[in-house]
């Protein structure tokens, strides 16, 4: 690019139980820079959201937004929230480890998932999930 | 045959696009907060930026606070933006509240001296439960201060006093005879777009 003057993103990863997809976009959110998500990277569905795919995704990621000139992010990691679970999925951690690994400076680590300040039933029913 | 088209100068659309600069307003004193990039100067505008105050001042114990800026002009390749709010940080906001005590929010439309619409999110926390009549006259007195700050003062002046935590401190002055009360904080304001935009 024609700076060398380091640039910086936001890392979005939506982290769920079935699969985690990062975003990397420009500051203000609007431009998309590079994304990856599970599918991209691994076969079998299950395995998605797994910390491997995870660090599959983040490396991959990392090296096109360096080719495109960023060389540090904020990160936002988010869960599925509203009605369903508030916790990241399992390749939140391994993502942001794996960006850091792969060069990338991180910033600021923030929790954006979407809290409901009173929200719709759970799933599942009365009786809770009988498997 | 046309939709190829359009995807192979989409590859491209990455180099046609131009980075530019993003300035906070003079209010902040003019600090660069990061970049953006764009095909066109005009898609720019009506972006929002998020900075901490921490970065805006220089100052990092004050990070926990989150600035919105939205991009109203573009100059070059210098981008400038206008205050729309801010909020604090959900870990932050959540480190102060405590069980036993109660959150007595307060959310108020204020209007400056110069028309401008701000909607601020006021949290008292107190040091044990309060009763009913207690929280409601606790929030009486923070809307009638905050109301009569915001028709006294112009909206730079409001929005620098909330940022410096010198409103909050004010309301902590007054509510504090009430009831005995641990923190007074702003956690949220949101600048309302007028209707004729």
């Amino acid at each position: 690019m024609a700076e060398e003057r380091g640039k910086w993103g936001i890392a979005h990863i939506f982290a769920s139980f079935n699969n985690t997809i990062i975003t990397i976009t420009d500051l203000s959110g609007a431009e998309t820079v590079t994304k990856s998500s599970g599918g991209m990277v691994v076969k079998q569905d299950r395995n998605e959201s797994s910390p491997y795919a995870a660090m599959q995704m983040a490396a991959t990621v990392a090296q096109n937004a360096r080719e495109k000139g960023i060389t540090g992010v904020h990160v936002r990691v988010r869960a599925p929230g509203r009605g369903k679970q508030r916790s990241p999925g399992p390749g939140a951690q391994a993502a942001i480890r794996a960006l850091a690994r792969a060069g990338i400076q991180i910033g600021r680590i923030e929790d954006v998932t979407p809290v409901p300040h009173d929200g719709i039933r759970g799933k599942g029913g009365r009786r809770g999930r009988r498997v | 045959m046309a939709k190829r088209k359009q995807v192979g100068r989409r590859v491209e659309g990455w180099k046609a696009k131009k980075w530019y600069r993003v300035f906070v307003p003079e209010t902040f004193g003019r600090v660069e907060i990061g970049d953006t990039i764009s095909a066109d100067p005009e898609n720019m505008i009506g972006r929002v930026m998020t900075a901490t105050l921490g970065e805006v001042m220089q100052d990092y114990s004050k990070s926990h606070i989150k600035m919105k800026f939205r991009i109203n002009s573009v100059a070059g390749d210098a981008a400038h933006t206008e205050f729309v709010g801010h909020e604090v940080t959900r870990d932050y906001l959540r480190s102060l509240v405590k069980r036993r005590a109660s959150r007595i929010d307060t959310i108020l439309p204020l209007i400056t001296k110069d028309g401008k619409k701000l909607r601020v999110t006021v949290v008292c926390l107190t040091l044990s439960r309060v009763d009913r009549s207690q929280a409601h006259a606790i929030r009486q007195a923070v809307a009638q201060q905050m109301l009569a700050r915001a028709a006294a003062s112009y909206f730079d002046t409001l929005v620098k006093e909330i940022m410096s935590g010198d409103a909050a401190r004010d309301i902590f002055k007054i509510v504090k005879t009430i009831y005995p009360i641990r923190r007074v904080e702003i956690i949220k304001s949101r600048l309302e777009r007028i209707a004729a935009r």
